[in-house]
């Protein structure tokens, strides 16, 4: 079991290697698009926006009124360089835990690509759903991709990412489940790390997730594959706040 | 990129820093307490229907300013050389026309409280009134008043809303 200071220990050093997004786009556009978003005044918040990509993507997309929570200060660092030009004008950024952010009743859209639950604990998962409703007004929703249980096969393994175009060097992830806990467990290792970093996450199941929004308030609950190949390992989750 | 670095960053790029949750529990018990007693014996310079639509009380001398955000060290964010103080307290349907203060180098504004049934209202925007900063009870804010135009929304009188802010305004040494 992780705590928050943990996990965004993980993320800080992360952030220290250089990525210039490259091998990461399709993606985010292909979450963006899940977004389902209509209006360009829509108040938008990704949760844990890490360095930026996303918030990156809704502002080439014309949103204008786009915020960006981390905890982690490195991670939001880097997002504060992507997004130099556009910070104070169409996206804001707020470093911080969310589930200590007291905004209530603002924002229409929230989102959260690969969601940390799982990660630190399960009252922990609570706070952070409960947190998410309520920064939501009436007729908001969240939208989150989140490992899936039932995706553990897609899920192990040993991985090579590219973390820049044309760079030799990968980002090795080496991931394996322990069935007995349900837990994920990832190693990763790269040259610009000075220690490999290890993740470990309670793997939710879809009827998981959906007792979790339920217990959170959010009125109507749909979970899906993410895209059309079907699960990569993750779940793509949809809770509707009702009028 | 340190994380006060990363604030001075996001203060001048972005032109404001929000800080979750940094209000720390004396600072809020200080307050209802300075609060209460101007009730009991004045103290209070009270809103009218006109251009100041809400309660103000002065603070002198203020608080110790090293001690208004909790988790960070401000005066290492802004070596903050002098300070005045004050408390507003908004009900009904007050509001902050758009405006920009008339001196200090920056603004700490941290909500001490907010009704949860203001329904949007009550809201600190800056720049323009479509930016409404996303702030709670228990958040504050560090931006530069004297050089931004910036307002407060109408609270919503018919639920009840009800808001205080501690405000500092900081100069810089």
């Amino acid at each position: 079991m992780s705590s928050l200071e943990d996990l965004v220990r993980v993320y800080d050093q992360r952030a220290q290697i250089p990525f210039d997004g490259s091998t990461y786009l399709d993606r985010v556009s292909g979450d963006i698009e899940a977004l389902g978003l209509q209006q360009q005044d829509d108040r938008i918040l990704d949760i844990g926006c890490g360095r930026g990509w996303h918030l990156r993507e809704l502002v080439q997309r014309g949103q204008r009124n786009v915020w960006g929570i981390d905890a982690s200060g490195g991670s939001l660092g880097q997002a504060a360089l992507l997004l130099k030009g556009e910070l104070g004008r169409s996206v804001h950024l707020v470093h911080g835990d969310v589930v200590r952010w007291g905004v209530t009743n603002f924002f229409d859209v929230a989102s959260c690509f690969l969601a940390c639950l799982g990660a630190v604990s399960s009252s922990a998962d609570r706070a952070f759903a409960l947190s998410a409703r309520r920064m939501l007004r009436s007729r908001g929703r969240f939208v989150a991709t989140v490992f899936d249980k039932d995706g553990v096969d897609d899920l192990v393994g040993r991985f090579h990412v590219s973390y820049a175009a044309g760079a030799d060097e990968k980002l090795t992830s080496e991931v394996s489940y322990d069935a007995d806990e349900r837990r994920l467990l990832i190693a990763q290792s790269h040259s610009g790390l000075s220690a490999p970093l290890v993740e470990s996450l309670y793997l939710y199941s879809r009827d998981d997730v959906e007792r979790l929004l339920n217990g959170a308030g959010f009125q109507r609950i749909e979970i899906g594959a993410l895209g059309q190949n079907g699960s990569n390992g993750l779940m793509l989750v949809m809770a509707f706040v009702g009028d | 990129m340190g994380d006060a670095s990363l604030l001075q960053h996001l203060f001048l790029e972005q032109g404001f820093v929000v800080l979750p949750s940094a209000v720390p529990a004396q600072i809020k018990l200080a307050c209802f307490d300075l609060a209460q007693r101007a009730d009991q014996r004045g103290g209070w310079i009270k809103g009218d229907e006109s251009d100041h639509a809400w309660d103000e009380l002065s603070l002198d001398p203020g608080l110790d300013v090293s001690s208004l955000v909790h988790g960070l060290d401000l005066l290492h964010l802004v070596p903050v050389k002098r300070s005045t103080q004050w408390i507003n307290r908004y009900v009904g349907c007050a509001f902050i026309p758009e405006h920009k203060d008339a001196a200090g180098d920056a603004h700490l504004l941290l909500v001490i409280e907010q009704s949860e049934v203001s329904c949007g209202g009550g809201q600190l925007w800056i720049g323009e009134e479509a930016r409404v900063i996303p702030m709670g009870e228990g958040d504050a804010i560090l931006f530069p008043a004297a050089k931004v135009v910036h307002g407060m929304t109408p609270m919503d009188a018919s639920v009840g809303a009800k808001r205080m802010t501690l405000n500092a305004r900081l100069w810089v040494g």
